[in-house]
């Protein structure tokens, strides 16, 4: 009788050996990029998960739970996750939290439909802002893993080139374009980075963050530029509501097409479960779109 | 010449120009005539605040049926019409069978499905935050909506058309009707479901926030100048109108958002109403 109770009681105080460490990040994109660097060789979690808006995500206890069991904390910044700064004051201190954009400078960008000016967090579409992030979480994981520091190296190198490669390719692209085809007309402005990285104007229904909303002046506005411009594709995003750009698209006649994914990954039977397909589906139907602009 | 070509332009010609404008006011005005009737009863029968609890209802019905069957309008329209009639039958049922008043019950449903609507949520988790379809905006009304918004405004008009006496006299002295019908439970029940119907087309073109503000506000600015019900219902529908084109003039030339912009007019209308109107206004008590 007491032989099992004993044994019973005892496995209250077994620890399951954890080998792996815990990493959790904000969004998707930071989970795929930890994926990347260092393989198997820790545990990863992403609070906002596929598809999901990270701009106006609201933690629940699960989210807090899994954040004071982490080793390691991957936040992307430049006010991205304004709920995470909330977080924090409601949570004991934690260990290791690394930004992805820790020193590099955001763009800043004159909000029209919350009217003032706000800081773009969309970064990771700018590649040199990507290959940074990458520099920053890899070194993050060494430190956490010291004794897979070669390996984590190797990935990191490996997955630069692939970006730099990705970029040049972009460039070489876009070369090809006339200035007047430059254009491309999103749900929200998520894509800023991207545009001023390769010279493209990005026009957009709704701000920076999704949680603006747009008035019959801006659509009035969206729709003249569009006629003036000759755009014919609007594009659909994974996180918005399909509702106003089908109407833009209805009365300027441009395709419908998309979606884009701005600010999320997708699931993984859709068109952009990692950071590298969400670009290549993006810029591939960035160039279908801009391509057939009709040119005077 | 210049005078009015410029009120031309101020006032009429953006809906001209813009498809999806004149659709907006389309759809804001077949709403109007729907709604206002609904909110003009709604204030005679003292029961603002109840459309209020029936607002908050049908948001958990939408959201459930927009995670289940995703964004389908009649669908989500039908799921808020359902969890709205049942939250207002389960309203009414409890006053009738137990010591609540209808204030309290009301109360005490809306708040247990718009909790349990919010877990259900929650635990299934959103691909799209449900806020950008609660929030509808009457800026992107498509053709489905614009079909739907016309059937329930018309399936209202013939409502109210047909039970007009026994709604009216259920206002006032439902005991009366009790007597002479013996139905008088039934007649209510008919005018919840037109209040519910009426949140369901409004939902979708302002959101559940703002679809409230457009049933009741001109008809609280209506009974500052006529007594007469006639009187009232048309003069409510017009201020809805009203509200509805200069609510969206005002977004198209000041840049602000449209549903808010609406309110912001009916609430002008109001104010007005409530300073100057002929009737047990500030100025005239009487």
């Amino acid at each position: 009788m007491i032989k099992p109770l004993f044994i019973f009681l005892s496995l209250f105080f077994i620890q399951t050996v954890e080998a792996k460490p815990l990493v959790v990040t904000t969004f998707s994109i930071l989970k795929d990029w930890v994926h990347v660097l260092a393989g198997d060789d820790v545990d990863v979690i992403s609070l906002v998960g596929p598809n999901q808006d990270a701009h106006m995500f609201e933690p629940k206890a699960d989210a807090l739970k899994t954040l004071i069991k982490a080793d390691l904390i991957v936040v992307y910044g430049f006010g991205f996750e304004s709920w995470f700064e909330r977080l924090q004051s409601s949570l004991p201190p934690l260990k290791h939290v690394i930004y992805a954009t820790r020193s590099l400078v955001p763009h800043q960008e004159y909000d029209d439909s919350l009217g003032r000016e706000m800081i773009d967090p969309h970064g990771w579409h700018d590649l040199s802002y990507a290959i940074q992030s990458c520099h920053i979480i890899a070194d993050a994981l060494q430190d956490l893993i010291p004794h897979s520091k070669e390996k984590i190296i190797g990935n990191k190198n490996q997955y630069i080139e692939t970006l730099q490669n990705m970029d040049k390719n972009i460039r070489d692209h876009v070369k090809t374009l006339k200035e007047s085809q430059k254009i491309i007309v999103t749900s929200h402005d998520g894509f800023s980075y991207f545009a001023k990285a390769y010279g493209i104007t990005v026009l957009s229904l709704q701000g920076l963050s999704t949680e603006g909303q747009p008035s019959a002046k801006m659509m009035a506005a969206l729709i003249k530029k569009i006629k003036e411009t000759k755009v014919n594709t609007v594009f659909l995003e994974n996180i918005t509501n399909p509702a106003l750009i089908s109407q833009l698209s209805q009365e300027t006649g441009a395709a419908l097409k998309g979606p884009l994914y701005s600010d999320a990954l997708s699931y993984a039977h859709e068109k952009a479960p990692t950071f590298l397909d969400l670009m290549h589906h993006n810029v591939g139907l960035f160039m279908e779109s801009m391509k057939t602009i009709a040119t005077p | 010449m210049n005078i009015l070509s410029s009120l031309y332009s101020l006032l009429f010609e953006p809906f001209y120009e813009y498809v999806f404008l004149k659709r907006a006011l389309v759809a804001a005005v077949v709403l109007s005539f729907g709604c206002a009737p609904v909110g003009t009863l709604l204030v005679l029968r003292r029961m603002s605040l109840m459309g209020d609890a029936l607002s908050h209802s049908v948001m958990p019905g939408v959201a459930l049926v927009y995670l289940v069957a995703g964004l389908s309008l009649p669908l989500m329209g039908l799921g808020g019409f359902v969890a709205g009639l049942l939250v207002a039958f389960l309203a009414t049922y409890m006053t009738r069978h137990t010591q609540l008043k209808e204030d309290a019950s009301f109360v005490s449903f809306y708040l247990i499905a718009l909790a349990l609507g919010t877990v259900l949520i929650s635990m299934k988790g959103s691909a799209i935050d449900l806020s950008h379809i609660l929030f509808g905006t009457i800026l992107g009304i498509g053709p489905t909506s614009l079909v739907m918004i016309g059937c329930i405004t018309t399936v209202t008009l013939c409502a109210i058309a047909c039970l007009y006496r026994p709604l009216i006299v259920d206002c006032f002295d439902p005991h009366y009707l009790d007597s002479i019908h013996g139905k008088s439970a039934s007649v209510h029940g008919v005018f919840m479901a037109l209040v519910v119907l009426n949140m369901v087309s409004a939902f979708q073109a302002m959101g559940t926030l703002m679809a409230l503000g457009l049933m009741l506000l001109p008809a609280i600015s209506a009974r500052f100048w006529y007594q007469h019900l006639t009187a009232l219902f048309v003069l409510s529908i017009f201020f809805a109108v009203v509200s509805a084109w200069g609510g969206l003039l005002l977004s198209f030339h000041l840049n602000v958002p449209s549903g808010p912009a609406i309110i912001i007019t009916a609430a002008v209308i109001y104010i007005i109403s409530l300073v100057f109107g002929a009737h047990g206004s500030l100025v005239k008590h009487s």
